[in-house]
């Protein structure tokens, strides 16, 4: 067989430096199909915010880079491919000729692999042999990646839009996940008062959910839901389960799903005390929609209960302490489940989880925290209020007020993606913002419980010293008013969602004198006492 | 075919090339190409002006080649069987037969002098005798000489009063060589050859019928590659219109070459490889003997022809044009 080794080895090396030259080939036309993509993408993005997606980008111009790569490296050439090569610098058609003719044996192929042998070593292909780099493409690949790479950092509204939705979508998808935990939880439970209807209602929150573009649409839809779960599991325990809400309906009550330590603390709010009658114009209201009970029972006896209540609004003798006991004979025939509790309580830490994102989301266009700059008393309404701010766990702002705005974090400091900020006057929901923004498993006490006691009323604990040594309710009550006043005036102000608002309108509101300072909290107190 | 001999052939060519040159001055392409047709065996058309030694290139290359030779002056009123022979009545013993008289067809290499001038009868005569190395007449078939080989010559100045050669003959010609004015120094030295007192050199026999045969029979085993003999076709193809991308074929080509051209260039190549010293075909043998194999089998409409449009300019834009 006249096949020469020689050559043989000159055509293989040949071959792979080819298949280099065709792979750092196919990267440069990678590179500009990557350009494009990320320009394409980068630069529609601007206009259409739909396209926007950095993931789809940046993954795209990978796969058509490494698309390019991988598709040159399982194109190896073949050793025509490099004979031709070959030939070309200088061998003139003799490596393809002995390709073909190599199996042949006669004098006449002998003479030509001698004679190409020499020429081989002479001409020397392989070494003369550069890798050429299409210049043009290149540079198409440089000016595409930079000019495409550039084009994503060019502020856009919309795509800062698209950006933030697709966040907001994110976090309400694993909140939509809660609801559904929620709902296989109710379907294991053994018993559950009313188990239909919350399901519907669960699952009908989900739905909002999977249609709210933000968190406060989504916070209202959970409070929507929470309300709707509470009033149901009340409503279908018999006409007595209604009454204290019915009873209620046109006075000030907020009715926000309340359950009845949130109702007691509403009621006590409005007559500072369990034994003080209701305002006239409560008890004159309340009176109107027992009547009215009255009458929807037609020919049904009236309860002991109800009937009671009717002559204590008639006299106009309703005091807390009546409301709390009609109640308790509610409860009889039927409360709120503890199951519903729980599952209302879970729906209000959903519901605060939402309000926090968009407190957080709020914050990043006001550029600081409302509640935060008024606790520390930056505005000049606010000389009364100070907050003494730890290092991320809880702060309290001590005013001259004795106000105390707590802040409870998980950890990061100030607001966190799950603290929220309560009013110290609601204990309850203290508590449960305080387990709502702890880190799972945390075992910490909590100094909120801590001033809480075993009836969890802060109100009770927080007393200002001032107040007491002063001891009237006549320059507390200005000074009240005062920083309600200045508080609200600064709140308005502010670029605050409504809900929040709310929230801090309803704490003013609940504002009383009496409470006591935390110990060890008080360091600034004393200058607020000098001014008190 | 030993390596000896494929080895001896460069030298025998180039021995039999120095011997003819020595003769003819001045148109050493012309030797060249003409010497490649002769170990090919093909017949070439030589077209030049009178005096340009059309006739002791032949001559000498008959010398050379230590072949018969036989010149044939074509005139209009030549016959066909005044080349190819006749049959002859002769009488012995008191009886008359009819003897077949060969003509002069019937010799090694053979000069059709101005080939134009004799009519398309005798031309035709020429065919069979070109194509098929024998000559019919009657019912009998007389073999020509192993070696055979047709020197036509024709004049481009004088053609009134002469019979173009059909295309079906020109295609029988493997190479048309247009022979031009030599140089001032080939001028002089013919002057000093002819006129003078320097005695020009005879013409020695440098190669015979048989080393001939061996040449010819080296150059059909001479390898040329897939890519060169495609290469061939792919020329050839691009002389025909309909195939053609060339913007001047397309519009002044009648016809391109045939199947006889592809051969004419792959042998011509591979004779030129082995005359060169390499025991290979290349693209460019082939490209090199594009004009003088495939110009006279181009034919051009008349507005082409009118507006002077030369077929050489043609094929070297094709040469230049295909890969």
């Amino acid at each position: 067989m006249p096949r020469d080794e020689y050559i043989d080895r000159a055509l293989s090396r040949m071959r792979w430096k080819l298949w280099q030259n065709r792979m750092v080939q196919a990267m440069c036309v990678g590179a500009v199909a990557s350009g494009i993509w990320i320009l394409t993408i980068g630069g529609i993005s601007l206009f259409i915010p739909l396209l926007y997606s950095g993931t789809k980008a940046w993954v795209g111009s990978a796969v058509l880079f490494g698309g390019s790569l991988l598709y040159s490296a399982c194109r190896r050439p073949s050793l025509r491919d490099a004979a031709i090569c070959g030939d070309a610098l200088g061998m003139e058609d003799r490596l393809i000729t002995y390709l073909e003719y190599r199996h042949c044996d006669s004098p006449m192929i002998l003479l030509f692999i001698e004679e190409t042998k020499k020429a081989l070593s002479v001409v020397q292909p392989v070494a003369h042999w550069h890798m050429c780099l299409n210049k043009k493409w290149l540079t198409y690949a440089v000016i595409l990646l930079l000019v495409g790479i550039s084009a994503w950092f060019v502020p856009a509204p919309a795509r800062e839009a698209a950006s933030d939705r697709e966040k907001i979508d994110k976090r309400i998808q694993a909140e939509r996940e809660h609801v559904q935990k929620l709902r296989n939880d109710i379907s294991a439970a053994a018993e559950i008062h009313n188990i239909q209807q919350m399901e519907k209602t669960l699952a009908s929150l989900q739905g909002e959910l999977a249609h709210s573009t933000s968190y406060q649409e989504a916070a209202k839809a959970v409070a929507d839901a929470k309300k709707a779960i509470v009033q149901g599991n009340a409503q279908g325990s018999g006409p007595l389960a209604s009454v204290a809400y019915a009873m209620l309906q046109g006075t000030d009550f907020p009715d926000t799903g309340m359950s009845r330590t949130e109702m007691m603390q509403w009621a006590r709010s409005l007559t500072g005390n369990d034994q003080v009658p209701f305002p006239n114009g409560v008890q004159q209201k309340m009176l109107q929609n027992v009547e009215k009970i009255k009458k929807d029972l037609n020919s049904s006896p009236v309860p002991d209960a109800l009937q009671s209540a009717y002559e204590q609004l008639q006299n106009h003798q309703m005091t807390p302490s009546d409301l709390e006991k009609l109640l308790d004979v509610q409860s009889q025939v039927g409360m709120p489940a503890p199951e519903t509790e729980k599952i209302a309580g879970k729906l209000e830490q959903i519901q605060e989880r939402l309000l926090a994102l968009d407190a957080t989301a709020s914050e990043g266009k006001a550029g600081e925290t409302p509640v935060s700059s008024l606790a520390f008393g930056n505005q000049s309404g606010l000389t009364n209020g100070e907050q003494v701010h730890t290092n991320g766990t809880e702060a309290i702002a001590a005013g001259g007020g004795g106000m105390q705005v707590r802040q409870s974090s998980n950890g990061t400091g100030g607001f966190g993606s799950a603290g929220q900020h309560k009013p110290a006057t609601h204990p309850h929901n203290m508590v449960k913002g305080e387990e709502a923004t702890r880190l799972a498993g945390t075992s910490s006490p909590s100094l909120l419980r801590g001033s809480l006691g075993k009836e969890g009323d802060i109100r009770e604990r927080e007393a200002v010293n001032v107040w007491a040594e002063s001891g009237g309710s006549g320059p507390l009550g200005q000074a009240w008013a005062t920083f309600q006043k200045n508080g609200m005036e600064y709140v308005n102000r502010q670029d605050i969602p409504l809900a929040r608002e709310q929230v801090i309108e309803h704490y003013f509101a609940q504002l009383s004198g009496g409470k006591e300072r935390v110990a060890g909290r008080d360091s600034n107190v004393s200058k607020n006492v000098s001014h008190d | 075919m030993s390596l000896e001999e494929i080895q001896t052939f460069q030298k025998m060519f180039r021995m039999i090339e120095q011997e003819v040159n020595q003769a003819v001055i001045g148109q050493g392409k012309i030797v060249h190409d003409l010497l490649l047709a002769a170990v090919a065996g093909g017949n070439v058309l030589l077209e030049g002006a009178p005096g340009l030694g059309k006739t002791r290139l032949a001559k000498t290359l008959a010398a050379a080649l230590d072949v018969s030779y036989a010149r044939i002056q074509f005139t209009p009123d030549l016959m066909p069987t005044d080349i190819t022979g006749t049959m002859v009545a002769e009488q012995r013993n008191g009886e008359i037969r009819f003897r077949f008289q060969k003509g002069p067809l019937f010799h090694s290499i053979i000069l059709a002098d101005e080939i134009n001038r004799a009519s398309p009868k005798t031309q035709s005569a020429l065919l069979e005798a070109m194509e098929e190395k024998t000559v019919t007449i009657g019912n009998e078939t007389y073999v020509l000489p192993h070696v055979f080989f047709v020197l036509a010559t024709q004049n481009p100045l004088e053609m009134e009063g002469t019979f173009p050669l059909p295309e079906a003959q020109l295609d029988r010609f493997m190479m048309k060589l247009k022979l031009t004015m030599p140089g001032m120094e080939a001028l002089l030295h013919v002057l000093d050859m002819t006129t003078g007192q320097y005695e020009a050199p005879s013409t020695r026999k440098v190669l015979n019928a048989q080393q001939l045969q061996q040449m010819r029979q080296a150059a059909f085993s001479t390898p040329a590659a897939e890519e060169v003999r495609r290469y061939a076709v792919r020329l050839v193809m691009e002389t025909h219109p309909e195939h053609s991308s060339s913007e001047l074929v397309r519009k002044h080509v009648i016809s391109g070459a045939s199947l006889r051209g592809a051969q004419a260039l792959l042998m011509g190549a591979k004779i030129q490889a082995l005359a060169a010293g390499r025991y290979h075909v290349t693209r460019q043998d082939i490209a090199n003997l594009a004009i003088p194999c495939l110009s006279h089998r181009l034919f051009l409409r008349y507005p082409g022809a009118a507006r002077q449009v030369r077929v050489e300019d043609i094929i070297e834009q094709l040469v230049l044009k295909v890969e």
